[in-house]
Order: structure tokens, then C-alpha cells, then sequence
């Protein structure tokens, strides 16, 4: 009996440390890239940036497509959530919710990253790519506290689409400290970091 | 006809997201009336604005998320699992066991919800130009009654466009995307008009015409011709959700 202990803790501990990280995030990542419904959404995202850049939209294209990235965000967050609870399965095999939700966010880098270039690229302002990064975590943010699809992405679109255009047009002073799309600078840095934050605590300390 | 409409009533007013909606709408346009108060009257002196009688209806076009949300969750509910454990069971499929006649129950809905977001639309269309008349007094002009009554249409058309949508869709997040993408303060639809001038006639800005008065657009709509373009894209699009519900599986 205390041999079979002493095999798990030293295996925990020591040479299986690194395997089991990436362990967790092929687990993560394999769940989350067979999900047709985020492809979806980056293909839609894209072919509409691709037709808003071809009829010459005036302005900045990324404003109106950063919503394709919200819902992407959203959606990566609350599949498990959704249908099923998926989640406790989850949480049966890898009980430590800490190493679950941080390889959560590293597995949607990975996924949004190119994405997100690719689009910023089609839409002629390739500095846009690192916005639509901060976005999409701040909208699965979002999507880890509301847990329910149409909530969360009525939340997430209705604060970076409506409310952040809205107040930056009555408050100009406070233009600091709210995101400006699609521009890579510290206030969405702040907002992304905000709603990981608190999705990490929640996460942590809710009931699945 | 009467006791389906009642049992829709009932459903969508028992949805927790339907009175975000309600609230959302309710509180909006009023609140934006009062935090605008200023930069408004500034816009007025500075020549800026182009006819002072919109202000105060140019917000309710913010106050229309409401009205969306409605829309969408009519239709989301049903078609949202009804337990974590079965997946499969939407309740919708109770909805139908109960009333089986598909085209009665789509119209039972319509009236619901069309209820729902002309109640809301009147308060608030009331609350929002009352406001607008305290904040601003004779700066802005009294409005017509056909003009408030134009901006309640708007909003109940508005509802029924957001839930044929979802009827498509069958997906909540398509359809709040979308129509968030297009109330947002510079809205896709608008920046289109810049490219052609039939963007003119999408549903959201065409109807716009039947209350403001001073969009920049490139091509003159009457407010009559607004009214019936917008009412035949909302009819148009439920015609199509109508027959596609009936023939799909729930």
C-alpha cells in the first residue's frame, strides 16, 4: 500500500509533472478544436471581414468583426457548460481546477492566435491581431462566469459593441480606461485580465 | 387562440433573461436622455444637429437591445436542453405535445411577444420624450403623435425580425451577434449605405425613416414607404421561418 503512494507522489511530483501538463492540454486542446460550431464561427468571422474589406467598408473593419471573436470566446468557454454538463466528466478526471482553467486559457491562445492574425490580415490592419486576442479570453471570461451561451454573449457583445462606444462618446475623459478597437493598448489589456481573473476565482471556488 | 396566447405570455415573462430584456429597454433610452443632457444641447447651439425633434428618439434606438433580447429568448427557450443530463430534451417538444398545430402556436407566440414589446415600447417611447421635454423644454419641438406611434411599431417589428431570426437559426448567439453588431452607435447597416444606396432599404435603417427625421442617407424615404418596406422584410422573413418550422424537425 504505501509503495503504490509513493509511486503516485514521486510520479506527481517529479518526472511526471511535465507529462502530465502536457497531458492536460492535449485533453484541452482535443476538445476543443472538435467542436464544429467555433470552426464555424471563424469561418463566418473571416468571410464577413473578407466582404467588408471587398466593399470598402469606411472605418475600421475589425470594429464590427471583433463580435465573430466574442462569440468564439464565449462559445470555447461555456461548451462544456452547455448540453450535458460536460464539465463534471471534466472534473472528474482532473479534479485540480487551477491547472484545468489556466490550460483552458493557454489552449484558446493557441486556437485564436492564428485565427486572429488571419483575419487581421484580411482586414488591412494586421495590428488588430493582438486585440482580437485580448477579446476573445475576455469574452470566455465572461462565458466561465454567466455559464449560459445567449447570457454570455449578450454580455460580451452588449459591453465592447454598445456600452464601450457608448460612455467613450459621453465621457471622453475616461477614453483611457476603455478598450479602443481594434488597438492593442493597456485598457484592453486591463479589461481582458479583469474578466480572466474573475473567471479563474469563480471557477475555482463555485459548484460545477 | 386566447388560452395559447396566455400560456406564451406566460412562458416568456417567467424567463429570468426575458427581464433583462424588459428592464434593459424599459431603462436605456431614458437613462441615455439624462447622461446625453449636455453634449445634446451643445450639439444644438453649435448647429450640429440637423432637426432638435429627433433628439430624444434617436435613443430609443439604443433602447431596442430590449426588444431584441425578447425576440431571441421567445424562441431560445424553446429550443435550450431542459436538464443537464438530457441533452436531447427540449421544451420545446412539450410545447408542441401541447399544441401541435405548428402555424397556431408561431402565431400565439407573434401576438405574445408583439404584446410584450408594445407595452414596453409605449412606456418607454412615453418615458423617453416626457424626459426629453423636462431635460430640454422648447429646445426641442413637441413631438406628433404618429411619430411616437411610428417608433412603437419600430420596436414591435424589431421583436418579431429578432425572433424569425432565431426560428432560422435556431441559436440564440447568431442572431443577439448580428443584431448587436447592428445597434451598435455607428451600425454596420449605416456604414453600408456609404458603399451602395439599397442599404438603405435593410430593415433596421429603413425603419429608422419612420421616426427620425434626419438620418444621412443618400437616397429620401418617406415615412409611409419606411413603414411598409420594414414591415414587409419582418413579414417576409417570418413567412420563411413559418414554413421552415413546419416542415423541419423540433
Amino acid at each position: 500500500m504505501s509503495g503504490a503512494a509513493e509511486v503516485i507522489d514521486a510520479g506527481g511530483r517529479t518526472s511526471g509533472g511535465a507529462g502530465h501538463v502536457v497531458w492536460l492540454l492535449r485533453a484541452e486542446a482535443g476538445k476543443l478544436l472538435t467542436l464544429p460550431s467555433l470552426w464555424t464561427t471563424a469561418l463566418l468571422t473571416w468571410a464577413v471581414t473578407a466582404l467588408l474589406r471587398l466593399v470598402e467598408l469606411p472605418g475600421s473593419v475589425l470594429v464590427h468583426t471583433q463580435a465573430g471573436f466574442l462569440v468564439l470566446g464565449v462559445l470555447a468557454a461555456v461548451q462544456e457548460h452547455d448540453r450535458g454538463g460536460q464539465i463534471r466528466a471534466t472534473l472528474l478526471a482532473m479534479p485540480r481546477r487551477l491547472p484545468l482553467i489556466l490550460s483552458k486559457v493557454v489552449v484558446l491562445v493557441l486556437f485564436t492566435v492564428p485565427i486572429a492574425g488571419l483575419v487581421a490580415v484580411t482586414a488591412g490592419e494586421p495590428g488588430g491581431a493582438g486585440y482580437l486576442v485580448l477579446v476573445t479570453l475576455a469574452a470566455s471570461g465572461i462565458g466561465v462566469v454567466v455559464r449560459n451561451g445567449v447570457g454570455a454573449a449578450g454580455t460580451a457583445l452588449g459591453a465592447y459593441l454598445v456600452a464601450v462606444p457608448l460612455v467613450s462618446a459621453a465621457l471622453p475623459d475616461g477614453a483611457f480606461w476603455l478598450p479602443d478597437a481594434p488597438r492593442f493598448e493597456p485598457a484592453a489589456v486591463m479589461w481582458t485580465l479583469t474578466a480572466l481573473g474573475i473567471a479563474v476565482v469563480v471557477f475555482r471556488f463555485r459548484d460545477a | 387562440m386566447v388560452s395559447l396566447v396566455h400560456a406564451e405570455l406566460r412562458k416568456l415573462l417567467g424567463l429570468p433573461t426575458a427581464w433583462i430584456g424588459i428592464v434593459l429597454g424599459l431603462l436605456a433610452a431614458p437613462a441615455l436622455v439624462v447622461l446625453n443632457a449636455s453634449a445634446a444641447r451643445s450639439a444644438v447651439a453649435e448647429g450640429l444637429t440637423q432637426d432638435p425633434s429627433d433628439i430624444g428618439f434617436q435613443y430609443l434606438g439604443i433602447g431596442l437591445l430590449g426588444a431584441m433580447i425578447l425576440g431571441v429568448v421567445v424562441v431560445s427557450s424553446e429550443y435550450t436542453p431542459t436538464g443537464d443530463d438530457t441533452p436531447g430534451a427540449r421544451q420545446m417538444s412539450a410545447t408542441l405535445l401541447a399544441a401541435p398545430r405548428r402555424i397556431r402556436l408561431l402565431t400565439a407566440k407573434g401576438i405574445a411577444l408583439s404584446l410584450v414589446t408594445g407595452v414596453q415600447g409605449t412606456i418607454t417611447a412615453a418615458a423617453t420624450l416626457v424626459l426629453t421635454e423636462q431635460v430640454h423644454g422648447s429646445l426641442v419641438p413637441a413631438p406628433t403623435p404618429g411619430r411616437v406611434a411610428a417608433a412603437v411599431l419600430y420596436w414591435v417589428l424589431i421583436g418579431l425580425l429578432a425572433s424569425a431570426i432565431t426560428l432560422l437559426t435556431r441559436n440564440g448567439i447568431v442572431t443577439l451577434a448580428v443584431l448587436v453588431v447592428n445597434s451598435t452607435v455607428v451600425s454596420l447597416s449605416y456604414l453600408l449605405t456609404k458603399v451602395t444606396p439599397w442599404a438603405a432599404y435593410l430593415p433596421d435603417i429603413v425603419g429608422a425613416h419612420m421616426f427620425l427625421r434626419s438620418i444621412d442617407v443618400p437616397v429620401e424615404i418617406g415615412p409611409v414607404t419606411a413603414g411598409a418596406v420594414m414591415t414587409t422584410w419582418v413579414a417576409g422573413l417570418l413567412a420563411i421561418a413559418a414554413v421552415l418550422f413546419r416542415r423541419r424537425d423540433a
